[in-house]
């Protein structure tokens, strides 16, 4: 793992992700001028690179390197040993990178503030549940460009395509008395959920009208479920995933 | 010694090994040869643990090797095409699997002075020429000392020198009792090099032997035409 991440560390993209992260931070709490606006913003933008960052940079990462995880296995290490330590690798010099790039400009602006470092540390929750899918993608299908094309189109299913799915329903179903099962679709979605509450959070939940008065109303602690929810969806994939990589052929 | 047992194997509808018995001689190196897609290198994946039989059992010195990782530190495998992180140096890429093997490295100074590596070993992997990057490959199969080893083409994309180089500390290690499984298309090179033949095509063994008892069956001087005729048989 130590020498996966030494040469992740090294790698374009972690640099990219650190300057693109830094520079949005400066723009939005410069332009923004208060930490709320600063914040949704960022967040907003976050959650829709992020999570895209993480599903290519992960998928990639095995497709490039398919000859090195060849020769790895044949040495005395096991299959499941070797899946774990890519993914850590991949998903710590992410979130260092991410987290380091984002707190940087919020510091030099807004010194420790614990409103954006809960939402910092909430969007990092992104960072392993996109890196799982990605691995999974790209352990399950060979052709690096089937694979990559995959990888886009779950991002835009989750980032925008689930959302207008939503929209039809409600729009649809609206003599139907169907809001429960919207606001469960909502929530089961974890970019949407954590979009939530980031709006919540930043006490913007009035323009969400009924949903945000329902949230605050049962579920005051409604992060931690959202935390919860996406490590279930990362350890579903990763599990999934050690076990396709263990029997998978070479 | 390398036993495989009744290896069955398939790739979807196609069948390529069906009850497959094969066992390689220990101290002896024994040459794959074969068409292309005759199942050479899935054989050796199979050895090797990266493809997985449907089938059948793979005893390395005696010990079943299914679910377990622990033999491969036995082995010292060079691939066809190398291929590692490309931002690390040989020097860290040495280290990596130092550690992944827990054993120190037995014959560095001795391979890397034969294969000319000693002003290579702190560029980044990415920046190696073809040549150099399967030299890296040579260096790790070899500098552990294991008592098995697997090449795969070895001499594909090395300069003269360094294939000579190479051929030489082979024989060497042959020498030194080692047991060793060697895939080429190269028929002059198998004959210099081999004890043993396995020819292979698309699945079956045709031929395991020595060379002078495949030219004795099929009654040809040249290892060329003993081929040709078996191929033709």
């Amino acid at each position: 793992m130590k020498y996966e991440l030494f040469d992740i560390f090294k790698s374009k993209w972690l640099i990219f992700i650190f300057l693109f992260y830094s520079f949005i931070g400066y723009i939005f709490s410069y332009f923004g001028k208060e930490l709320t606006r600063a914040i949704l913003s960022h967040a907003n933008v976050s959650l829709i690179t992020l999570s895209l960052f993480s599903i290519l940079f992960s998928s990639t990462y095995i497709y490039n390197n398919t000859k090195f995880i060849e020769f790895i296995i044949t040495q005395p290490v096991k299959r499941k040993t070797i899946f774990i330590s890519i993914f850590l690798s991949i998903t710590l010099s992410l979130t260092i990178s991410f987290s380091i790039g984002s707190f940087l400009p919020f510091f030099y602006f807004y010194s420790f503030n614990f409103n954006y470092l809960k939402i910092l540390f909430l969007n990092c929750f992104i960072i392993p549940l996109f890196v799982s899918l990605g691995m999974f993608l790209a352990i399950i299908e060979r052709d690096k460009l089937k694979g990559i094309g995959f990888a886009i189109l779950i991002w835009l299913f989750t980032c925008a395509l689930y959302d207008s799915i939503l929209l039809y329903i409600t729009i649809a179903f609206s003599s139907y008395p169907i809001e429960k099962i919207i606001i469960f679709l909502t929530l089961i979605n974890p970019l949407d959920s954590f979009r939530l509450i980031t709006l919540m959070d930043t006490g913007l939940y009035e323009i969400m009208g009924f949903v945000g008065k329902w949230l605050l109303k049962y579920f005051s602690n409604f992060w931690i479920i959202s935390i919860i929810l996406s490590l279930i969806y990362t350890a579903f994939f990763t599990l999934l995933s050690i076990f396709i990589f263990e029997r998978k052929d070479f | 010694m390398i036993r495989l047992e009744n290896i069955y194997k398939s790739f979807g509808k196609k069948t390529l090994f069906e009850d497959l018995n094969v066992q390689f001689q220990e101290g002896k190196l024994t040459a794959i040869i074969g068409p292309n897609a005759s199942g050479k290198t899935t054989l050796v994946k199979i050895i090797l643990g990266l493809v997985i039989q449907d089938k059948g059992k793979v005893f390395i010195n005696g010990k079943n090797t299914f679910k377990d990782s622990s033999y491969r530190k036995l082995i010292g495998y060079m691939p066809q095409i190398p291929d590692f992180p490309e931002n690390l140096t040989i020097k860290e890429i040495l280290e990596m699997v130092k550690n992944l093997r827990n054993e120190n490295l037995k014959m560095f100074d001795e391979i890397i002075e034969i294969l000319k590596l000693n002003n290579e070993l702190n560029k980044k992997f990415i920046n190696l020429s073809g040549g150099t990057r399967q030299k890296v490959g040579a260096l790790l199969a070899f500098c552990f000392d294991p008592p098995i080893l697997i090449l795969d083409e070895p001499f594909v994309g090395l300069d003269i020198l360094s294939a000579y180089n190479l051929k030489s500390l082979i024989i060497n290690e042959k020498e030194r009792g080692k047991t060793i499984i060697y895939i080429s298309h190269i028929l002059s090179e198998v004959e210099e090099l081999a004890d043993y033949i396995m020819f292979i095509t698309y699945g079956n063994v045709l031929f395991f032997g020595s060379i002078n008892e495949l030219k004795e069956k099929t009654k040809k001087n040249k290892l060329e035409d003993a081929i040709l005729c078996l191929l033709n048989s």
